[in-house]
């Protein structure tokens, strides 16, 4: 397997605080990988520096075989690794269908003379445009919402039009943080089968942020554990279960620890 | 926000929207004789000069809004807008009277200068959002001003640079007000067009997505800063370009035509006739350029006016005038 994600030695302190420190791990390609850890355990902070929405204090991120650590998320996500936001993020005002064209825009590179002369060139990125629109539509299960006005739709909905307009940016590995959170045990399962697709019938990697358990446990390969900023304990789902230093930091005191 | 009908199942309106999925505005063949017809109006009253007068400066007006709907598309208030007009203004007019370039060649000069200044202001500034960039050129407008008046010989001061030679295009010179009104109609009827074709390309679409959520553009491969500094450029471009036309047209220019108050009207008028639409500028240049003539009589209470309608149409028509359009059309207007 190749490593498709390698993170060296990541930092990032805000003040005198540490939020992350001395993060590595590596996701290989393929693989669904969680990240976990109790409230304040510095996970949105470390897929915030990931997704290069935050620029690390130190450490190195190698995507894809290139250092891509301090880099706009615009840039990092044209290299192909797109994230998902926590809350649902959408363009409110826009129909289901126009919110996934806009993230479809991500490599659309005609010059801009050219689209205002409709060049043939233009033309042929246009479809291929609308093409990826209707593909991710397709597979996220919006198509019969395509012409609702996102902003109308409910929340489950929403979030995922989140990850579809991540999607149509067409990455290789997706970043999403919270997918589950305020979603129904219905909608959760839904959403658990979608990332599994994703991953075995369209080669797109995952890593997620995550505190619903069973969808973690569930659908990971690998599960990473955060506390305090520090990785306590990272492997199987089983390894994770097992592991004395989770249990003690982490599962000991989780609510869902039994469930 | 959205009335029911949007979440019914097919309807016609829909299926039109199916065959050409993801584009805005309506199509060219509503937009070109319509405006065709708009700026025809003005030389049938060509016995009236004073009509005629105001139909130069609501020409003027619409390319100078137009810009500054361009830039508040990705987000973005400009309060140093009539800094550009003004550096458009002062560029081509000095190139006029000391270096005696032809006008077009001034033109171009003074739209070259506006959108350079653009450029350099905003590679500092375009990092800030809200209301920091708002403040930032609220001061770079007032700074511009103060250095016009500081200008010594260059700029002349606070009397500003008279006897502009008159426009002239092909030898042939526009020093009736008729016939600069053609010159001022074709420029602003070019710079709608322009504005009209560029948000129906993918550019234009990404535009919007900067100014609809900044934060998840950039995560979806829409950079805020290079579309907001498109947008600044551009529209800096068209405020200078309409600077140099208005310095032309009235053969004399001064700091105080390019102070904080036009930046303001231009505000005004952008929200009044509405954001986030091609026709806004359109309509508020057609309805706020004649009010300061009609309200001449209360010269001292017309900032009170002005400011009592900007509350109320923000308050009543956030999407300014054109909004009133589309609410009657029902959900989405096809006016963007």
């Amino acid at each position: 397997m190749t490593a498709l994600l390698t993170i060296e030695g990541l930092g990032k302190n805000f003040g005198g605080l540490a939020a992350v420190r001395d993060l590595g791990f590596t996701l290989n390609a393929g693989e669904i990988v969680g990240l976990i850890g109790p409230n304040g355990a510095g996970k949105s902070t470390a897929f915030n520096l990931i997704s290069g929405a935050l620029p690390p204090s130190t450490g190195r991120i190698v995507f894809a075989g290139e250092d891509i650590t301090g880099r706009k998320p615009s840039r990092v996500v044209r290299h192909g690794l797109a994230r998902t936001f926590q809350s649902a993020t959408v363009y409110p005002k826009s129909t289901v269908e126009e919110n996934i064209y806009r993230g479809a825009l991500c490599h659309f590179d005609v010059p801009v003379w050219a689209q205002i002369a409709q060049t043939a060139a233009c033309r042929d990125a246009r479809r291929r445009v609308r093409e990826e629109v209707d593909k991710v539509l397709e597979i996220t299960g919006l198509a019969p919402l395509r012409h609702e006005i996102a902003g109308a739709l409910a929340y489950g909905h929403q979030k995922r039009i989140g990850v579809a307009i991540g999607l149509a940016t067409r990455p290789k590995l997706l970043l999403l943080d919270e997918p589950a959170a305020g979603l129904n045990p219905e909608e959760c399962a839904e959403f658990g089968r979608l990332l599994k697709t994703l991953r075995d019938e369209h080669r797109i990697s995952l890593l997620f942020v995550e505190h619903h358990m069973a969808l973690v446990m569930g659908t990971c390969d690998k599960i990473i554990v955060l506390v305090h900023g520090q990785k306590i304990a990272q492997g199987t789902a089983e390894e994770i279960r097992n592991s004395p230093a989770v249990i003690e930091a982490y599962l000991g005191v989780d609510e869902d620890a039994h469930a | 926000m959205h009335n029911a009908s949007t979440m019914q199942p097919t309807t016609g309106a829909k299926a039109s929207a199916q065959a050409r999925p993801a584009t805005h505005g309506g199509s060219w063949k509503a937009w070109i004789p319509a405006l065709l017809a708009l700026f025809a109006i003005p030389p049938l009253l060509a016995g009236n000069p004073f009509y005629v007068h105001l139909a130069v400066l609501i020409c003027i007006n619409i390319i100078f809004v137009n810009g500054l709907s361009l830039i508040s598309r990705t987000g973005q208030l400009s309060f140093c807008h009539a800094a550009f007009m003004g550096m458009g203004a002062f560029a081509a007019v000095i190139c006029s009277t000391r270096l005696h370039t032809p006008f077009a060649v001034s033109m171009l000069a003074g739209m070259g200068v506006a959108t350079v200044a653009a450029w350099l202001l905003g590679a500092v500034i375009l990092r800030l959002q809200g209301v920091y960039f708002v403040l930032v050129t609220f001061c770079f407008g007032e700074l511009f001003r103060l250095v016009l008046l500081e200008g010594g010989d260059l700029t002349g001061g606070a009397n500003g640079i008279a006897n502009i030679p008159p426009a002239s295009i092909f030898g042939v010179a526009l020093d009736s007000k008729l016939s600069f009104y053609f010159l001022a109609a074709a420029c602003a009827f070019a710079s709608t067009v322009l504005l009209v074709a560029l948000f129906k390309t993918p550019r234009g679409h990404s535009l919007d997505a900067v100014g609809d959520n900044p934060e998840l553009a950039e995560a979806s491969g829409i950079g805020i800063q290079g579309s907001q500094m498109f947008a600044f450029l551009l529209g800096s471009a068209m405020a200078g370009f309409a600077g140099a036309l208005l310095a032309h047209y009235l053969g004399f220019v001064s700091p105080e035509s390019f102070s904080q108050h036009v930046s303001v009207a231009a505000i005004i008028m952008l929200v009044i006739g509405g954001r986030g639409s091609v026709l806004g500028p359109i309509l508020g240049a057609l309805i706020m350029t004649p009010l300061p003539e009609l309200f001449r009589s209360a010269i001292e209470t017309q900032n009170i006016l002005y400011g009592i309608t900007l509350i109320l149409v923000l308050k009543f028509l956030p999407m300014g005038l054109v909004g009133i359009a589309a609410r009657l059309r029902g959900g989405k207007g096809g006016a963007r």
